[in-house]
């Protein structure tokens, strides 16, 4: 009789589940949640909820967006518990845009919000909206199947490999925020109306909020100076006849000197290999004229970088991590970061371009 | 009456035909030529009529000359010269033809021969290779294994087991690479086994393990005689039965059970991938179910938004939590699994009609278990058969609901404990002294002298 009881028990408890236990079809997923200065409170946060379809040979993308305003995010997102039927679960959040106004303030408070929650991941995408976060959500692009599937692929390089987006991570930007002699950047995306949006510029921010906003142009460069094997095109131009060559791989260092008189270099090396992609008339491509095409478009890609270091240095931003560099090679925890902070102003910029186009892309 | 039965000349024909009485299979034949005339006598069931044809009818017409007949029988190898009546009984039954010429009574030699035919493999198919499989005459076996490994290393006990059935039972091992202290403790434990009946391998095997509660075989059961000759290489024991098509191999580890015998003919890579699939089928099968439990109840996180996004949509009429679902469509399927093993051949395909097409459409169709869930259970379904070996898989598929119930009660952690604890409890079983878990890997850096069946 006991042992049957003891049988009996046991199946029971096997049908019993564990604390922790929710079905998946009873919680929403945020995809991506959105950060505005309120109206009449500090935060306006807006989050994305993807909604599951059932078919899914019958695609049709379902979203819901709600938007809470209140002093605090926890307290926002607590109201917006109460506002729908599942449990909100934000391991899936893969993107947080910050809208143009708050990040112009602080970034600071969000992002330490970001981080500490445990269920949010750090590997969270962090972007500008502009003009609002909320705009930037309500974006739902027709070859869209998932909710908020593009804005992930795009942001974080699983898609499109475009030159212009440069993706950031919740815990990269949390140690360019506290690291010394490094600043943070963020990717800025503009919502163009409803169906499409464009990420093709770059916040710099000092430690607290955005100081300078890159065009596209100067955004490529950036990332040539900051990634390997950057796939982009660059100009180049020999008398009359306009070139453009593909960038098959590319590589750029940087040495900053400053035991040698004079003031202290920093000197950019950067090395391409490339590919000639476009060719404005109908010359012949020699293998002369092929060095004259390196050259001029080494000339073009020096004095261009010259003026996107000189314009960031002039904001005395330093999202290179230049800093960083000269403290470790000086190792004197004391004075580095003082003498830096001196060495900074009166820093000189070099850049050598290596350009060497290797093909005509064309057999004649 | 006694003294007229010991000599042979007062035997009759029919004193033997009133002996034989009754007997409808019973042969009576007089033969008659122009030089004279024979007398033949024999039990037609149990005598073969080739060599009754060929040997004494053919001869006797051909020959033409009982004298010289008389002669050919009486030296031919294999008749018998009659002693008493007795005899004569026990040489009738024997299937011994009686052939009376000249008045002379010759026993000629015509027993059936063995027919009992050796099979196909039924459980362990492979597709190149051998397909016999052990058959269930002990001597047929024997033939079949000897003929494999003609060495005078080879040694056989046999001894009978079963107080009732008295079935025999034969130890075969390679005495220069069997481990003697096994051989010595299986032995013990087959001289005090007491049963009544015994009557398959699988039965044989129980009663041998020491240990009640056991999850995973601790001996091979195999109808191959290859594998059992495989296996006798490598210094392993077979216990082979009279009436069961199935030997015994021991002692085993645990990736014993993982190896085919297409593994040696295929090309080593290919016989790699063959064996890694195998290893991944078995993880499939053990963890999938208890996985999906995991990740759509504890752990979304863990797979991509596509998936997850997916689970829920599939998920979104299923009015069960998923480990409710889970079991339901594995028990599902487990009833079809069995119930095709035992329906008959001829409505066999009723089964996977019904099981497959109205069961898994249906279901979903109905909103009772989500799409995925129905993936799910065929690939579990599939890949539990992959293992070569029938005890193992079976041992494989109890198990999985264990991985499921850790899965329901803590998530992921579950799971991964549950494994945990499987590999310490693999760590901890010895078949017949010997370590189950044993590495195969780090066996073979171990000893210098590889005694690889295919290769020594």
């Amino acid at each position: 009789m006991r042992k049957l009881l003891l049988y009996i028990g046991v199946v029971l408890l096997c049908l019993t589940t564990g604390c922790e236990y929710k079905d998946i079809d009873r919680r929403i997923f945020v995809v991506a949640i959105g950060i505005d200065s309120g109206e009449a409170e500090d935060f306006k946060v807006s989050l994305k909820l993807a909604i599951p379809q059932g078919e899914v040979t019958k695609i049709d993308e379902k979203m819901q967006i709600i938007t809470e305003e209140s002093n605090s995010i926890s307290e926002a997102l607590r109201l917006m518990k109460s506002r729908v039927e599942k449990e909100l679960d934000y391991v899936h959040c893969k993107s947080l845009i910050i809208g143009e106004g708050l990040a112009g303030r602080d970034i600071r408070h969000v992002l330490d919000w970001a981080v500490r929650r445990r269920d949010i991941q750090l590997i969270l995408n962090f972007a500008v909206g502009r003009p609002e976060a909320l705009d930037v959500l309500k974006v739902k692009p027709p070859s869209e199947r998932i909710p908020s599937n593009s804005l992930i692929m795009a942001m974080s390089g699983q898609g499109t490999e475009s030159p212009f987006i440069a993706s950031v991570y919740s815990y990269q930007l949390m140690r360019d925020v506290y690291e010394q002699g490094k600043d943070p950047i963020l990717p800025v995306i503009e919502a163009e109306g409803e169906t499409q949006f464009r990420i093709d510029k770059i916040a710099l921010l000092d430690k607290q909020k955005v100081q300078l906003v890159l065009n596209p142009e100067e955004s490529r460069l950036f990332n040539l100076l900051t990634r390997p094997d950057l796939r982009t095109n660059f100009p180049a131009r020999v008398d009359d006849s306009e070139f453009q060559y593909y960038t098959e791989s590319s590589k750029s260092a940087y040495k900053i000197i400053s035991s040698e008189p004079g003031a202290p270099v920093v000197r950019y090396k950067i090395k391409i290999n490339g590919i000639v992609e476009e060719n404005s008339t109908q010359e012949l491509i020699t293998h002369n004229l092929l060095e004259q095409i390196s050259d001029a478009g080494e000339e073009a890609l020096e004095q261009s970088v010259e003026a996107l270091l000189e314009k960031i240095k002039k904001k005395r931003l330093d999202p290179f991590g230049w800093g960083l560099r000269y403290g470790t090679r000086h190792w004197n925890n004391e004075t580095e970061a003082e003498e830096w902070a001196a060495l900074f102003p009166v820093l000189k910029l070099e850049v050598a371009a290596d350009v060497r186009i290797k093909y005509s892309g064309l057999i004649k | 009456m006694m003294a007229e039965q010991q000599k042979a000349e007062e035997i009759s024909l029919q004193w033997i035909k009133g002996q034989l009485d009754n007997f409808a299979d019973l042969e009576d034949r007089q033969l008659t030529a122009p030089a004279g005339s024979v007398k033949l006598l024999y039990v037609k069931s149990i005598t073969d009529p080739q060599i009754i044809n060929r040997s004494i009818i053919a001869p006797f017409y051909e020959m033409n000359d009982p004298a010289a007949y008389k002669e050919y029988l009486a030296h031919y190898p294999g008749s018998e010269a009659v002693k008493d009546s007795k005899q004569v009984l026990d040489l009738m039954l024997g299937g011994y033809a009686c052939v009376e010429v000249e008045q002379r009574f010759i026993f000629f030699d015509a027993l059936k021969a063995e027919t009992s035919s050796v099979s196909q493999t039924m459980t362990e198919s492979i597709t190149q290779g051998p397909s016999d499989a052990l058959t269930e005459n002990l001597a047929v076996n024997l033939n079949l294994i000897r003929r494999r490994y003609q060495s005078a290393e080879l040694k056989m006990e046999s001894m009978l087991i079963g107080n009732i059935s008295r079935t025999k039972a034969a130890i075969l091992y390679d005495d220069s690479r069997v481990n003697h202290q096994v051989l010595d403790e299986l032995r013990e434990r087959l001289s005090t086994l007491r049963v009544d009946i015994l009557q398959a391998a699988g039965e044989l095997e129980k009663y041998i393990n020491s240990d009640k509660v056991r999850i995973f075989p601790k001996t091979i059961v195999t109808e191959r005689p290859d594998r059992v000759v495989f296996n006798l290489a490598e210094g392993k024991i077979a216990v082979m039965l009279d009436t069961t098509g199935f030997a015994i191999v021991l002692p085993v580890i645990f990736n014993d059970f993982f190896v085919a015998m297409d593994d040696k003919i295929q090309l080593p890579f290919v016989g790699r991938f063959l064996k890694l699939l195998r290893i991944l089928g078995v993880a499939m099968t053990l963890w999938l179910p208890a996985l999906y439990v995991a990740f759509t109840s504890y752990n979304p996180e863990i797979v991509r938004v596509q998936i997850a996004l997916l689970i829920a949509g599939s998920r979104a009429t299923v009015p069960y939590p998923s480990f409710v679902e889970v079991l339901i469509m594995l028990v599902m399927m487990e009833f079809l699994t069995e119930a095709s093993l035992r329906l008959p051949r001829a409505i066999g395909p009723t089964a996977t009609t019904v099981g497959g097409l109205i069961l898994g459409q249906a279901a979903t169709a109905a909103g009772l278990v989500g799409n995925i869930m129905i993936i799910l259970v065929s690939v579990v379904a599939i890949s539990n058969f992959m293992i070569p070996l029938n005890m193992m898989s079976f041992s494989i598929r109890v198990l999985k609901y264990l991985f499921v119930i850790a899965a329901a009660a803590v998530g992921l952690v579950g799971v991964v404990v549950c494994l945990v604890g499987f590999t310490m409890y693999l760590c901890s079983q010895r078949s017949f002294g010997q370590p189950y878990f044993k590495m195969f890997a780090l066996d073979r850096l171990g000893s210098s002298g590889t005694q690889k069946g295919g290769r020594s």
